[in-house]
């Protein structure tokens, strides 16, 4: 896992739902904060999005319900170069 | 090399006006940029890149062009797009020679800005100075310097209805506070034991789904000074703006649908708006619509209502105000946001505007609560 993917995809969550960036980790999830709801999932799907320039497979995102989860789906388009 | 071709988008049209260029000759130019404008018999057509490259642009604004006719090549270097200019530079000599002289700074201004033949020959002079090829670069409309961003093809859609909502509606608003601690508890309840994430929006697309029998004038369109009321069932426009412009797919039969299918409706469609990839008939106008505007800080907006509905139901994001709810009990915390809802005064007046959007209020506030069992 590449640390500076790790600390963008952090600073992406933090920046959507307005949480210092050390309040995102693998304990944050859908489960665990209340600000994760149906408008802040594809507003952070966005973010992604433009911060790596690519495009997240449509059946990751709509599972992709906590940091770890985030993060490995991330990581894994990163990683196969599929941009945009 | 690739050529730009002038796109048939219809049995019926064989030819396609250009309308605009949006970028200049030489330019640099990236796959999916929008290059130029075409228009048909019914409608304008945004032409795309397919390649990056430097482009070189051959037709002009205006003129009628056949389907298929090169309206502009884009090469793979700057060497390439000079190696071919200068060829058809050669070409242009000859076939005007003994007509036109060209001046070197003449000669130079039409090789950068790739003048056509029929340009110079419509300039009906002998001698063709410098002067004379700037005096037809600031006739060219399409291209003057320092001319504003030209618009996208969905947004000068946009921008039409827009203008006609305002022109044409005479629109009221009225806004209220909904108290969410409870609907914001439940929609934690489903996201912690059921994995399901959803927010304000399912909910309210549930609440305007069961009050269209209650109060029908909300629901329907104005046409020919009549209005014509949604009957027995309802669709449920929902907007959506995630950057590449204003979509507002419709969720149809929405008087009685179950939670869950809303719930999965809404994802689809996002994901559909976020891929640029509705049909149709997703995008037909709904009965009624509503404006989602959750983005950090944005207490409420006041939507345009989209002719010819009458009435369009917005909220913000969530705050948090200190209350005292109990005499002589401490202040606690309470979530809120602004519900508020736009309408077509021709057909409903204040009273009756403020008796739907408190009725919307109390669903979400309280009845819907009781009815799904959460909070």
């Amino acid at each position: 896992m590449h640390v500076d993917i790790e600390k963008r995809v952090k600073k992406v969550m933090a920046d959507i739902f307005s949480l210092p960036v050390d309040q995102i980790g693998p304990e944050f999830s859908v489960k665990t904060s209340d600000l994760w709801d149906s408008a802040h999932h594809i507003n952070l799907i966005i973010a992604l999005e433009q911060e790596f320039k690519v495009k997240l497979p449509d059946d990751a995102v709509v599972i992709m319900f906590d940091y770890q989860a985030v993060l490995n789906t991330v990581n894994g388009v990163v990683s196969n170069g599929a941009s945009l | 090399m690739i050529s730009v071709k002038a796109p048939r988008f219809d049995i019926n049209d064989d030819k396609v006006k250009l309308v605009q260029w949006l970028v200049h000759e030489g330019d640099q130019v990236e796959v999916g940029m929008l290059l130029c404008i075409v228009e048909t018999s019914k409608a304008t057509f945004d032409v795309l890149a397919e390649r990056a490259g430097i482009l070189s642009i051959k037709a002009i604004p205006g003129e009628q062009y056949s389907c298929d006719d090169v309206l502009g090549n884009i090469f793979e270097n700057k060497k390439e797009f000079l190696a071919y200019k200068e060829g058809a530079l050669q070409e242009q000599r000859k076939e005007i020679q003994g007509e036109v002289v060209l001046s070197k700074g003449a000669q130079k201004l039409i090789l950068e800005k790739g003048i056509t033949q029929d340009q110079i020959k419509a300039l009906g002079k002998q001698v063709i100075r410098e002067a004379d090829i700037l005096s037809l670069l600031s006739e060219d409309t399409g291209l003057a310097q320092g001319s504003p961003d030209p618009l996208s093809r969905h947004q000068r859609m946009v921008a039409q209805v827009v203008m006609k909502s305002h022109r044409e509606i005479p629109a009221a608003f009225v806004a209220l506070r909904v108290y969410g601690d409870r609907l914001l508890a439940g929609i934690a309840q489903m996201r912690t034991q059921k994995g399901v994430i959803v927010g304000i929006a399912e909910f309210l697309i549930y609440s305007l789904g069961r009050l269209s029998k209650k109060y029908p004038s909300f629901y329907g369109k104005y046409v020919n000074d009549h209005f014509i009321p949604a009957g027995e069932d309802c669709s449920v426009g929902v907007t959506f703006d995630v950057g590449h412009g204003l979509f507002v797919p419709r969720m149809p039969q929405a008087a009685n649908r179950p939670l869950q299918e809303i719930i999965t409706w809404l994802a689809t469609a996002r994901m559909k708006a976020l891929r640029n990839n509705f049909k149709q008939e997703d995008l037909e106008l709904g009965d009624i619509s509503i404006s989602l505007n959750a983005d950090k800080d944005v207490e409420f907006v006041v939507p345009f209502i989209f002719p010819p509905q009458v009435c369009i139901v917005s909220v913000g994001s969530i705050f948090e105000e200190w209350s005292q709810t109990t005499p002589g009990n401490p202040p606690m915390a309470r979530k809120y946001f602004l519900l508020g809802v736009a309408y077509d005064h021709r057909i409903n007046n204040g009273s009756k505007a403020t008796q739907f959007a408190q009725a919307i209020k109390r669903i979400l506030e309280e009845d819907i609560i009781k009815e799904m069992g959460i909070g």
